[in-house]
C-alpha cells in the first residue's frame, strides 16, 4: 500500500523560499491575485500552506541555526479528520490528508485541533486550506510543486512504503526526526550536521493539545446524548408518576365527596322520617 | 370590598428577572439552533443550506454550506455576546441585594422535595425549593460561566495557544450538553408538571403569583410574606 511522505533535508535547505513561492503559484493563485490587487494585508495567510523560519539555538558566540519548514504533517492519526463534523477533512488511501471544500463549513474545529498550525481558514475561498502534497500533481505522476522547484533538492517526496524510494532510504538511514511522533506524521526532517537529534527536537517540538481536546470531543458527544436520553426518560417517568398521583388524589377526593354526600342524604332521610312521624 | 388574603397577588418575579430569563432563553434557542448542523449535518444541514442560500445573494462564488455556516457563526456569536451581557448585568444588579438572596438558602428538605415531586404531596419550601436551588448552582451558573469564558476564548482564538483553544472547545461542548440536559429538566419540572404552572404565567406575563399558590407550594415563604404584608389567617 502506498504511503506518501516527505523528507526535508535541513542540511541542504538554503532558505530561498522557492518552495513557498511554488506552493502559492501552484495552489493559491486566487489569493495571490487578491494580494497583488489589495496588498498583503488583505491575504495574510497567503504563504501559510507551507512556510519556513530561521530557528536559533544557544547564545553568542556559540549559536547554531537552521531553517525550519512548516507544513501539514499528514498524520496517520489525524486529529483534524477526527474532529471534522461534516467529513470534509479526510485521509486518502495513500495517506494524504485533504479537505473536500464542498463539504467544508469553515467551523475551524480542525484549525484548533491541528497541533502543527498547518490549517488555515482562507478568507478568499471561505474554506479551510492546507498542504495537499499537491495531490492533483502526484496523481498524474508529477512531484509536488515545492519538491520540483527546490534548487538544493532539500525536499524529497515519495512512497514511504516502497523500499526502493529515496524517501524510504532517507528515513531508513535514521538521521531524521518528526515534530511529533504521537500522531504518526509522514513528514520527516533530516537533522542538519551542526545539530544533534535532541537539539533539533528541542527547537521544533511543540506542546500538543491535550488528547481530551481532540479525542475527548467524541466522548462528550456520546456521553452528552446518553445524558440527554437519560434525563428525557427520567422526565417522562416523572410526568407519568405525577399523573398517576394526580388521578389517585382525584379518585380519593371523589370517593370522599360521594361518602360525604351519602352521609348527608342519610341524615336528611332520617330527618324527613322524623318529621313524617 | 377587600379581597381574601389568598386571592391577593404577590410579585414573585421582577421585571429584570423576567427580561433576563426570557431573552437568555430566546438567545440560547437561536444560538443553539443555528449550530445544530455541527451535531449532525445530515439531519440539520438544511439550516446551514438555508442561511447560505440567503447569504449567497451577498457573497456569491463560495460554497453554500460554507457561507451558511459563516452566517450561523455570526448569529451564534451575537447570541453568545447577548447572553454574556444579560447575565453580567443581572449578576451585577443582584449583588447589591446579596443579603436577601434566597437562592443561597436550602429552602426545604430533600425528603420534602421527593415527596413533592414524586408523590405530589405538600412539603414546606421557601421561595426556591432545594431542587430549584440545586438547579441554579449545578446547571445555570456553571453553564453560563463556562460557556461564556470558553466562548470568548474561541472568538478571540488568535490571542491564545492551540492548547487553550482546544481545551476551550472541549469545555464549550461540555457546557452545551450540560445545558441541554438541565434545559430539558427545567422545562419538564417548570412547565409540563402542573404544580408550577402559575410560575410560568408569572415568568412570561404578570410576574405575580397568587398567595394561595405560595401558601400551598412555598409555605415557608408564605409565612415570611404574612409577616411582611401583615396578613391574618
Amino acid at each position: 500500500m502506498t504511503k506518501y511522505g516527505m523528507v526535508i533535508d535541513l542540511d541542504k535547505c538554503l532558505g530561498c523560499a522557492a518552495c513557498v513561492a511554488a506552493c502559492i503559484t501552484e495552489n493559491r493563485r486566487q489569493q495571490a491575485d487578491k494580494a497583488v490587487e489589495q496588498g498583503l494585508d488583505a491575504v495574510r495567510s497567503l504563504w501559510l500552506r507551507t512556510w519556513a523560519e530561521r530557528l536559533e539555538l544557544g547564545e553568542y558566540p556559540s549559536v547554531k541555526s537552521t531553517i525550519m519548514h512548516h507544513i501539514c504533517q499528514h498524520c496517520e492519526d489525524a486529529p483534524c479528520v477526527h474532529v471534522c463534523p461534516t467529513g470534509a477533512a479526510f485521509k486518502t488511501e495513500d495517506g494524504v490528508i485533504l479537505v473536500d471544500k464542498d463539504l467544508c463549513i469553515g467551523c475551524e474545529f480542525c484549525v484548533s485541533a491541528c497541533p502543527f498550525n498547518a490549517r488555515i481558514m482562507d478568507p478568499v475561498i471561505r474554506s479551510i486550506d492546507k498542504c495537499t502534497f499537491c495531490y492533483h500533481r502526484v496523481k498524474v505522476g508529477k512531484e509536488p510543486a515545492c519538491v520540483e522547484v527546490c534548487p538544493a533538492h532539500a525536499r524529497v517526496f515519495g512512497d514511504l512504503e516502497n523500499p526502493f524510494s529515496e524517501v524510504h532510504a532517507l528515513v531508513a538511514e535514521g538521521n531524521v526526526v518528526q515534530i511529533s511522533e504521537e500522531y504518526r506524521g509522514k513528514v520527516y526532517y533530516k537533522v542538519p550536521r551542526q545539530f544533534s537529534k535532541e537539539e533539533l527536537l528541542k527547537l521544533i517540538k511543540k506542546p500538543l493539545p491535550p488528547p481530551i481536546a481532540t479525542i475527548g470531543r467524541d466522548w462528550v458527544k456520546g456521553l452528552g446524548w446518553v445524558g440527554v436520553g437519560l434525563v428525557t426518560a427520567a422526565s417522562v417517568g416523572l410526568i407519568i408518576i405525577n399523573e398517576i398521583n394526580r388521578r389517585r388524589r382525584e379518585m380519593v377526593a371523589v370517593k370522599s365527596a360521594k361518602e360525604a354526600l351519602k352521609g348527608e342524604e342519610k341524615t336528611e332521610g332520617s330527618r324527613e322520617e322524623k318529621e313524617v312521624k | 370590598m377587600s379581597k381574601k388574603p389568598e386571592e391577593r397577588m404577590v410579585r414573585a418575579i421582577t421585571g429584570l428577572q423576567a427580561f433576563v430569563h426570557n431573552h437568555i432563553l430566546h438567545l440560547a434557542l437561536i444560538g443553539g439552533f443555528v449550530y445544530l448542523p455541527l451535531l449532525n449535518k445530515d439531519w440539520f444541514g438544511w439550516i446551514t443550506w438555508f442561511l447560505g442560500t440567503l447569504a449567497g445573494v451577498f457573497a456569491p462564488g463560495a460554497s453554500v454550506m460554507t457561507v451558511g455556516f459563516q452566517v450561523a457563526r455570526i448569529i451564534h456569536r451575537i447570541c453568545g455576546f447577548g447572553i454574556i451581557i444579560l447575565a453580567a448585568v443581572y449578576a451585577i444588579w443582584q449583588v447589591k441585594d446579596i443579603k436577601k438572596w434566597k437562592i443561597i438558602r436550602k429552602g426545604g428538605t430533600i425528603e420534602g422535595l421527593i415527596k413533592y415531586y414524586l408523590a405530589g404531596e405538600h412539603a414546606d419550601f421557601d421561595k426556591y425549593n432545594p431542587g430549584q436551588v440545586l438547579f441554579f448552582w449545578v446547571f445555570i451558573v456553571p453553564v453560563v460561566v463556562v460557556a461564556s469564558i470558553t466562548g470568548l476564548i474561541l472568538v478571540f482564538k488568535g490571542a491564545f495557544d492551540a492548547y487553550t483553544v482546544s481545551l476551550a472547545l472541549f469545555l464549550h461542548d461540555c457546557a452545551f450538553f450540560w445545558g441541554l440536559i438541565g434545559g430539558i429538566f427545567h422545562v419538564v419540572a417548570g412547565v409540563i408538571l402542573p404544580q408550577n404552572r402559575p410560575v410560568v404565567d408569572a415568568m412570561f406575563r404578570t410576574g405575580m403569583l397568587p398567595l394561595s399558590f405560595i401558601k400551598e407550594h412555598h409555605s415557608l415563604w408564605y409565612e415570611e410574606l404574612k409577616k411582611e404584608l401583615g396578613l391574618e389567617e
